[in-house]
């Protein structure tokens, strides 16, 4: 699967859990502060197994990982810290 | 008779009540921030001038929370819990169907404020009788709508069942519980529980691991509270051996797989203690026997309860079951049949006396600990123009519980709607939690013998 970009992630997001997201939400801006809660991250991880083939281990399901389109695209990409 | 009054008659004015990353209150503390914060409601214009009003509470999960709610039960108001996760439209539902007197939006307990809630039509239950119960909290099953009844909840019975629930966790001064799970939803057989008990509640947020270890580290928490979820995120923590510290860890809201419980065990050393917290009755079934060589047990009732099988559903009797439903209004005796309460959920025991849950007598879906009735759901989807039939069921997934998926028949397999189209209408009319993750179209959906939605 090819790699994936931090606006990828960013539409993901605005598509499936956080509707409200401008249009201009940077690739680095928080998720959690625009409301991103735990029920919107165990959706994401979901939708990443299910359209990306990304399993999400349990030591990937950090606050960190979740932070940003930069931080979930690095996720997907397996680049995560 | 008040559980406000009676926790701190009990209370050392100095031991730690609550600790969260911001704020730190002894009991004492506590006692004069509730004093302060009812004080000032029942001066403020808008709090109703009725005795036992019924007051809705919007207020983010966090110490100040715990004061606000306290606040409320103090005055004998009748305290209802608003999700945040609701929307609009189902929180109009919830004020109407509670003939909520007020709602306080409270940011923490300095600043807030009292809006007054009118109806344009009288309650559909009884007031008197409600308010002769000494009625303590309204609490509903699932979101507000439809199905959900409104469940009453006295003094008298929050005292029965935090007294019950503790012959097994057996909570006292000494413990420190870490707590990450949303408030609206868990309250009384918890943080009230602890407070009674004497214990202290640490607040962590419940989407940050490492700051979970760090204040379960800090503070020597003693007692963990929280789903698989919580728990599968901390078993990656590279420090999550720590948490083999803890005396008892509960895994409640949605049930424990065999995969994370062996995950928890192996990074731990400890087995996750499955219970069966239900808002009828408290908790009155822990898994405190079998935590080890059975994981995936709910566990065996707790000494003040009884259970059976009738017909494969799982009845229960004991103390602090509800008091009454709502809407429409049924007092628990014209409820229970021979004391007895039909669960609604399918178990199985084994010759232990461990009980499993298998599903639902009704449809619902777990998501996360919150319920989901696909009724609703696909109401919400036949309302698309584009939209013939539709059929929501679960998708699980081993560490989450499940997921709401939808399978749709389109009025014109050509054109089936836009998927987009169709997850913006349920985020529109339903709280975040019921709005399907996947959709599929198919040309048929299979149907009972009777015509009706096969649901699994």
């Amino acid at each position: 699967m090819p790699a994936t970009t931090p606006t990828a992630m960013i539409d993901l997001v605005r598509e499936t859990v956080l509707p409200d997201l401008p249009a201009d939400f940077s690739a680095e801006a928080d998720f959690f502060e625009s409301g991103l809660d735990s029920m919107g991250v165990m959706q994401l991880v979901m939708f990443l197994e299910e359209r990306f083939a990304k399993k999400v281990e349990p030591d990937e399901l950090s606050r960190a990982n979740f932070r940003s389109g930069n931080a979930l695209a690095a996720l997907v990409n397996g680049q995560a810290a | 008779m008040n559980i406000v009054d009676l926790i701190f008659q009990r209370a050392t004015a100095a031991d730690n009540a609550v600790i969260s990353p911001e704020l730190r209150l002894t009991f004492g503390e506590l006692e004069a921030r509730m004093n302060d914060c009812a004080n000032r409601m029942s001066a403020d214009a808008a709090w109703p001038k009725k005795s036992r009003p019924r007051i809705g509470l919007d207020a983010p999960s966090g110490t100040d929370y715990i004061v606000v709610a306290l606040a409320i039960l103090k005055q004998n108001a009748c305290f209802v819990p608003i999700p945040a996760e609701l929307t609009a439209s189902e929180r109009a539902q919830l004020a109407k169907s509670t003939a909520l007197d007020a709602i306080v939006f409270a940011k923490n307990a300095e600043d807030w404020r009292i809006e007054p809630v009118t109806h344009d039509s009288t309650p559909a239950f009884d007031e008197a009788a409600l308010a002769a119960l000494n009625p303590a909290f309204i609490r509903f099953s699932s979101g507000t709508t439809g199905t959900s009844k409104g469940i009453v909840i006295s003094h008298e019975t929050l005292l029965g069942r935090i007294t019950a629930a503790n012959e097994g966790l057996r909570i006292g001064p000494q413990d420190r519980v870490l707590w990450v799970l949303p408030m609206a939803h868990h309250f009384a057989v918890s943080i009230i529980l602890y407070l009674y008990h004497g214990a202290t509640t640490i607040l962590a947020p419940a989407s940050d691991p490492k700051v979970m270890l760090a204040m379960m580290r800090e503070h020597g928490a003693t007692v963990m509270y929280g789903s698989p979820y919580h728990y599968t995120m901390l078993s990656g923590q590279p420090d999550a051996a720590a948490l083999g510290s803890l005396r008892l860890a509960v895994s409640t809201a949605f049930a424990l797989s065999t995969e994370v419980a062996a995950l928890f065990a192996n990074k731990t050393g400890l087995h996750l203690t499955q219970g069966m917290g239900i808002i009828e009755a408290g908790l009155p079934i822990l898994n405190l026997e079998h935590a080890k060589d059975k994981p995936t047990s709910i566990g065996q009732p707790l000494p003040a309860f009884e259970v059976k099988l009738d017909d494969g559903e799982l009845m229960l009797r004991g103390p602090g079951l509800f008091d009454a439903y709502l809407t429409p209004w049924q007092p628990r005796d014209t409820v229970l049949r021979d004391g007895w309460f039909a669960t609604g959920d399918i178990a199985a025991q084994d010759e232990d006396g461990c009980l499993y849950l298998r599903g639902r007598v009704r449809s619902v879906i777990n998501v996360g600990g919150l319920k989901c009735f696909p009724e609703e759901v696909e109401a919400v989807l036949c309302s698309h123009p584009g939209v013939k039939a539709a059929r929501v069921s679960a998708r699980a997934h081993p560490a989450l519980g499940a997921m709401p998926s939808a399978e749709i028949i389109p009025q014109d397999a050509a054109a089936p709607p836009p998927v987009g189209e169709l997850r913006k209408l349920c985020q529109e009319r339903l709280s975040a939690y019921k709005v399907p993750l996947f959709y599929t179209f198919v040309s048929e959906l299979p149907l009972t013998a009777s015509g009706k939605l096969r649901r699994y």
